[in-house]
């Protein structure tokens, strides 16, 4: 298995969790605040998305490659 | 030859600055605020999409339609879920929808002339790729510019709306196009590389000190100056 594709997974469940749900879910109910304003949770969630995202592309473009 | 990773991060950073300082001139020209904080944001997003995209699967004209398409869209879903930092009633922002279309036209523009010079690498009397690095340059120096500007004053008066006013369209047009100028001028009659790159130097000092009419500004426009030409030169050096 590529090593890029766990990384890519865990990424994009972190990046979705930080994201999208809402501020009183994480901190209150999931407790994954970290003690962190909103945006920064935002944030967080932006730059693992973009990393699950071009992780993804990048195990197309190897799979693509190798057929 | 320079290894891979400094390879990706020196391509992304000279594709990103510019992307984002053509973006920043868009907004001047448009009365659209110019915040650090979004700037910041953008940067970031651009450059990690970009350098990863070049770090993991490489530079072509296929992968660099997918990082201008996917650096935008996600700078938009930040903007779609962030709460908002300044005042959306005395400042208009970038966070309409058809921004991503702009951001993606500037960002595959600044990809298209940086990639472009980089593959005139054997053909380097060519005037394309004078005027590539000339580019390259001009909007590198006016992005590290523009941050000193807007630093020095965030860090005086710590108030956002004052440093969302410090940038005016016609300074930062004035300076943009005259180091292109001479940029290119350089670059394409300029040979040897120790006289190029101080003669660069030099001109951009004195063009910051006689449109921005600060002295400490010119004076950091050493460093401003200093940096994209070296890594411009450290680039293309072992291409030639």
């Amino acid at each position: 298995m590529n090593k890029k594709l766990p990384l890519a997974i865990i990424l994009g469940i972190v990046g979705i969790a930080y994201t999208f749900t809402p501020y009183k879910l994480l901190t209150k109910t999931l407790k994954i605040g970290f003690g962190l304003r909103h945006n920064d949770h935002v944030m967080i969630g932006i730059v693992a998305l973009t990393i699950a995202v071009v992780a993804v592309y990048a195990l197309i473009n190897e799979y693509r490659f190798k057929v | 030859m320079m290894n891979k990773l400094s390879d990706s991060l020196i391509f992304s950073l000279l594709v990103s600055v510019p992307m984002v300082m053509l973006d920043v001139l868009y907004h001047l020209a448009t009365e659209t605020a110019v915040h650090i904080n979004y700037v910041a944001v953008k940067f970031t997003i651009i450059f990690l999409t970009l350098f990863l995209t070049t770090y993991w699967v490489g530079k072509s004209w296929n992968d660099g339609v997918f990082a201008t398409v996917v650096g935008p869209v996600l700078f938009y879903i930040y903007y779609l879920f962030a709460d908002p930092t300044i005042n959306r009633e005395v400042f208009r922002i970038d966070d309409s929808f058809g921004y991503i279309f702009l951001h993606v036209a500037v960002f595959a523009f600044s990809y298209a002339i940086v990639y472009n010079f980089i593959y005139r690498g054997n053909d380097k009397n060519h005037k394309w790729y004078a005027a590539g690095k000339a580019f390259a340059l001009s909007f590198t120096l006016f992005g590290l510019d523009a941050v000193y500007q807007m630093l020095r004053v965030q860090l005086t008066t710590h108030d956002e709306e004052i440093v969302a006013r410090v940038m005016s369209i016609d300074m930062s047009l004035y300076l943009v196009l005259s180091v292109l100028l001479v940029g290119f001028l350089i670059y394409y009659y300029v040979k040897n590389v120790a006289i190029q790159s101080s003669v660069l130097v030099v001109s951009a000092v004195v063009l910051i000190g006689l449109i921005g009419m600060d002295m400490v500004r010119a004076a950091v426009g050493i460093v401003s100056a200093g940096i994209p030409a070296a890594l411009i030169h450290y680039y293309t050096r072992g291409r030639l």
